[in-house]
């Protein structure tokens, strides 16, 4: 017995050592994939060889943060899945999700996104969400050419089957639409939402018959005689003019970007970044809707990840997408707070306006032996504590952004003056 | 002269520092970024020539000390007091005290901050008064003096009376030379019995007062050399004015929650030392100095501390959003009454202007009060009496300074509406495909369209949904 004694002991420590070894092999398993690398500049990119991290040892896309999944399924998709597209857009997701993640841990800091549990992605995915059936019934309403963040959620108690799911990511398929054929369509029509957003407002003017001089203005010259025209705006209002004017104007085509459209948003390393920042600040923004201020926020830490000026831009064979422009000149409009702008760049452009100013403010600050007034990262990642999904672009953000500098800034006074001068030159005032 | 209104706020007797030690650190230039007095060439060969901080700091100690003994004496006008103290206390500590040093020293105090340019460029002009009358004090010169009788000028002007202070000269204890001076300068009358403007009349008295002997050589040498060398003709700030600005508005208004210490003092903003304006010869902070006393420069400081509370941006104020509150009180058809309240909260823009505005309206309200009264405030003075006090610092200026660009704008209206235009190509995004985001860059379109024409017609408004602009 006592002989037996030091030996039990160092077997025991044997078998510690192995076992510690065996998990931390099961934890990581690290594998090369070749994703998607945009060329600094234009439509261009290239397939790299990358390696993705924290992979579970099971020859899947599942690993401690991520899990790549097809379609409703719930299992992960395989390495050697018989579509070779699927796994090359799986292994272009998991790496750049990872790349976004790293970016929200080390460099904003942020508790929230440490402490999320592993979240599933859905690829290929045409169906809708539902928020008490997680999926609608896929012949009902197909979707492409899009990505979206879904929120947690269950099925009401009444319900047979009991389901509950996390926060996802889902991206459609890519389907090659005709841009021309497009306009004849009604039914699932992305805008028709936000024409209605868009009525009231314009109905406004109307009382003032000053969107008759906006029209005159707006709509091309041999359009202006035709019946359409005056029938629409006497019948129809406004907002049917601008359908009209789509459908009747031959001379349209310049303003399409292309003679299709399509978009392969799963192999978009920007959108894969804009996406992931929607369940990093999901904590205070619920992506229930899209609302400029949460599309703006998410374009902004997309952005500074990407770092490219004009962000979801074309991308070959992949994306006929027009980018939005961080670096863009456009001016303030209370139309701009509509749900249908959440497409806009005008939040995007408000925000990076800020940084570059912030940027060459900190530099200046620097020449004269100070520290940087303030990490302007930081300082929007705490306004997005004072945003939720309610927000609008001219009271909130502004006031949330002005706030986050007085909590945060070295010298909130002149911090707060210059995010002034940047809304003023925004066209806020 | 300048009147003192308001003057409960400060309570500090401004004309004896006696009772109390004045605040020397106070004279510590951090508000001067640039040197006036003298070139950067001299500024190198000072630092050259003064380069052990220990002995600066003597000189330091003493000439401040010389400054607190002046601030104890009954009257301030006694000027020449500065450089006398300081003189003997350079002789008491055995440090070289000629005129020659003394001035040294001060380009030395001046390079170090130790004082700002306003004290330097005053105690240099007096050391050289001083020196001058020294010297000719010392001058065993017999001087001649004027006998002819200029009848119709010596009626206006009776010499007995006139000269009564200069029978002996000003001991500068209790009588001050520049002050008599200056007070006999100003009593000349011109033959046509108005206040004389021509230097020739204070010539011909001095020398007739000589003549009859109210004065003797010296003093007819000393008055002649301060009537046609000395600085104090031009002088247009008393060191008892300088010191009153300096111990009673000067860094008086310092946000508890300081925001920022300067590293680097030489690459600090120069606005304070920059020339006020194209015509004007002074630089900002000597015309403030001039222009107003220390009650009007916190005054003029308080407009833009009640700006800053109004942004929300003041370092010790939690402001909240301002609100336009309005009530109604309705007359219905059944003869009732009904009373409502309307309430809208500012959005951040709107508050941003509204603060401008009312900094606009506040200098306005001052500038009808009477002891503005022949003075134009510009919004620069506004910024550098801010400065002077503290309440800005270095960092704020380029900031503060645009915000009267509201009501002196510096861009045309061509330029404001050629930066509203909207960029439709900028339109579209992945998550609308065409024609949709098409529809929405011809609405938005029409929105342009919208303001253009409200451009046209005369309205203003950049953004319709704020009510100030
Ligand atoms: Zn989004």
């Amino acid at each position: 017995m006592i002989t037996r004694q030091p030996f039990l002991n160092k077997l025991g420590l044997i078998l510690l050592f192995t076992s510690s070894v065996a998990s931390a092999q099961v934890g990581t398993c690290p594998k090369d994939f070749n994703v998607v690398e945009r060329n600094p500049k234009g439509s261009g990119f290239t397939f790299q060889s990358r390696t993705l991290e924290d992979l579970n040892c099971d020859d899947t896309f599942e690993g401690k943060y991520f899990k790549i999944v097809h379609g409703t399924n719930s299992k992960p998709i395989h390495f050697e899945h018989v579509d070779p597209e699927l796994v090359k857009k799986a292994a272009n997701v998991y790496h750049h999700l990872t790349i976004a993640r790293n970016h929200w841990v080390n460099v904003v800091d942020s508790a929230y996104v440490k402490s999320l549990p592993q979240i599933t992605i859905r690829l290929d995915i045409a169906n809708t969400f539902s928020s008490v059936r997680h999926f609608k019934n896929a012949e009902q309403e197909k979707n492409f050419n899009n990505a979206w963040t879904i929120p947690e959620g269950e099925t009401p108690k009444t319900a047979q089957e009991k389901l509950k799911w996390g926060k996802e990511i889902w991206f459609s398929p890519m389907k090659k639409l005709e841009s021309k054929k497009l306009v004849k369509s009604d039914g699932s029509n992305p805008i028709h939402q936000s024409l209605i957003l868009v009525k009231d407002p314009l109905m406004e003017y109307n009382k003032n018959a000053l969107i008759y001089q906006g029209l005159t203005l707006a709509i091309a010259d041999n359009f202006k005689d035709s019946a359409v025209y005056s029938n629409a705006l006497k019948t129809l209002g406004a907002v049917a003019l601008l359908y009209g004017a789509i459908e009747i104007s031959k001379g349209a085509d310049h303003w399409f970007m292309s003679k299709y459209y399509f978009i392969d948003t799963a192999m978009v390393p920007e959108i894969i970044y804009h996406e992931y920042a929607h369940i990093a600040m999901s904590d205070t923004m619920k992506t229930v809707h899209s609302v400029p201020v949460i599309e703006g926020m998410a374009d902004y830490f997309a952005a500074t990840i990407a770092d490219r000026r004009n962000m979801y831009e074309k991308l070959k064979g992949i994306s006929s997408n027009k980018g939005k422009d961080r670096g863009s000149k456009m001016r303030y409009h209370p139309f701009l707070e509509g749900e249908w702008n959440s497409t806009s760049d005008f939040t995007l452009s408000v925000l990076w306006q800020g940084r570059e100013a912030f940027e060459k403010y900190n530099k200046s600050r620097q020449e004269r032996g100070q520290e940087n007034n303030v990490d302007y990262e930081q300082l929007v990642f705490h306004a997005h504590q004072k945003l939720d999904e309610n927000s609008d672009i001219a009271n909130h953000l502004t006031r949330a952004l002005l706030e986050s500098c007085r909590d945060n800034c070295e010298n909130p006074r002149t911090g707060m003056n210059l995010l002034n001068q940047v809304f003023e030159k925004k066209g806020f005032n | 002269m300048k009147k003192v209104i308001m003057a409960a706020i400060l309570c500090s007797n401004f004309l004896n520092f006696g009772a109390q030690a004045a605040n020397l650190n106070l004279l510590y230039n951090d508000k001067e970024v640039t040197i006036a007095g003298f070139n950067s060439k001299e500024k190198v060969r000072i630092s050259a020539a003064y380069q052990d901080p220990k002995f600066n700091n003597q000189i330091k100690n003493l000439f401040y000390q010389s400054v607190q003994d002046y601030l104890r004496s009954d009257n301030l006008k006694c000027e020449f007091r500065i450089p006398n103290f300081f003189e003997n206390y350079l002789h008491k500590a055995k440090l070289n005290y000629s005129k020659a040093d003394i001035l040294e020293h001060y380009k030395m105090l001046r390079v170090n901050n130790f004082i700002d340019d306003i004290l330097y460029e005053s105690v240099r002009d007096i050391t050289v008064d001083l020196f001058a009358m020294r010297d000719l004090e010392n001058l065993n010169r017999t001087e001649k003096g004027i006998s002819k009788v200029k009848a119709k000028l010596l009626e206006v002007n009776d010499i007995n009376e006139h000269y009564e202070n200069f029978r002996k000269f000003p001991d500068e204890n209790s009588v001050c030379v520049y002050q008599e001076f200056i007070h006999l300068k100003n009593i000349i009358f011109s033959k046509d019995n108005k206040l004389s403007q021509d230097t020739n009349d204070f010539k011909y008295l001095n020398g007739h007062a000589l003549y009859n002997k109210v004065i003797d050589d010296n003093t007819f040498r000393k008055l002649e050399y301060l009537r046609t060398q000395s600085t104090i003709t031009k002088r247009e700030l008393w060191l008892q004015d300088y010191f009153k600005i300096i111990f009673n508005a000067k860094n008086k208004m310092i946000p508890e929650k300081k925001l920022y210490v300067y590293r680097d003092f030489d690459k600090e903003n120069k606005f304070s030392t920059e020339k006020a304006s194209r015509k004007e010869r002074l630089t900002r902070r000597k015309l403030l100095y001039l222009k107003y006393d220390e009650t009007q420069i916190i005054q003029l400081a308080t407009v833009l501390q009640n700006a800053s509370r109004r942004m929300g941006s003041d370092p010790d104020t939690r402001s909240s959003a301002p609100a336009i509150i309005q009530s109604f009180e309705v007359t219905l058809q059944n003869g009732k009454r009904e009373t409502y309240v309307e309430k809208h909260e500012l959005d951040p823009q709107s508050q941003y202007v509204y603060a401008r505005r009312m900094l606009r309206k506040d200098v306005l309200n001052l500038q009808m009060m009477d002891s503005f009264n022949k003075l134009k405030i510009t919004y620069e003075d506004v910024v550098m009496a801010a400065l002077e006090t503290g309440y800005i610092n270095f960092e704020d200026i380029e900031f503060v300074i645009t915000y009267d660009d509201l009501w002196n704008p510096t861009k045309s209206r061509q330029q404001k509406m050629f930066g509203f235009l909207f960029d439709v190509a900028g339109y579209g995004s992945f998550v609308l495909p065409p024609p949709w985001n098409i529809a929405a860059a011809i609405a938005l379109g029409v929105t342009e369209g919208i303001v253009e024409s409200k451009f046209e017609t005369g309205a203003d408004h950049d953004n319709p949904a704020t009510i100030f602009e």
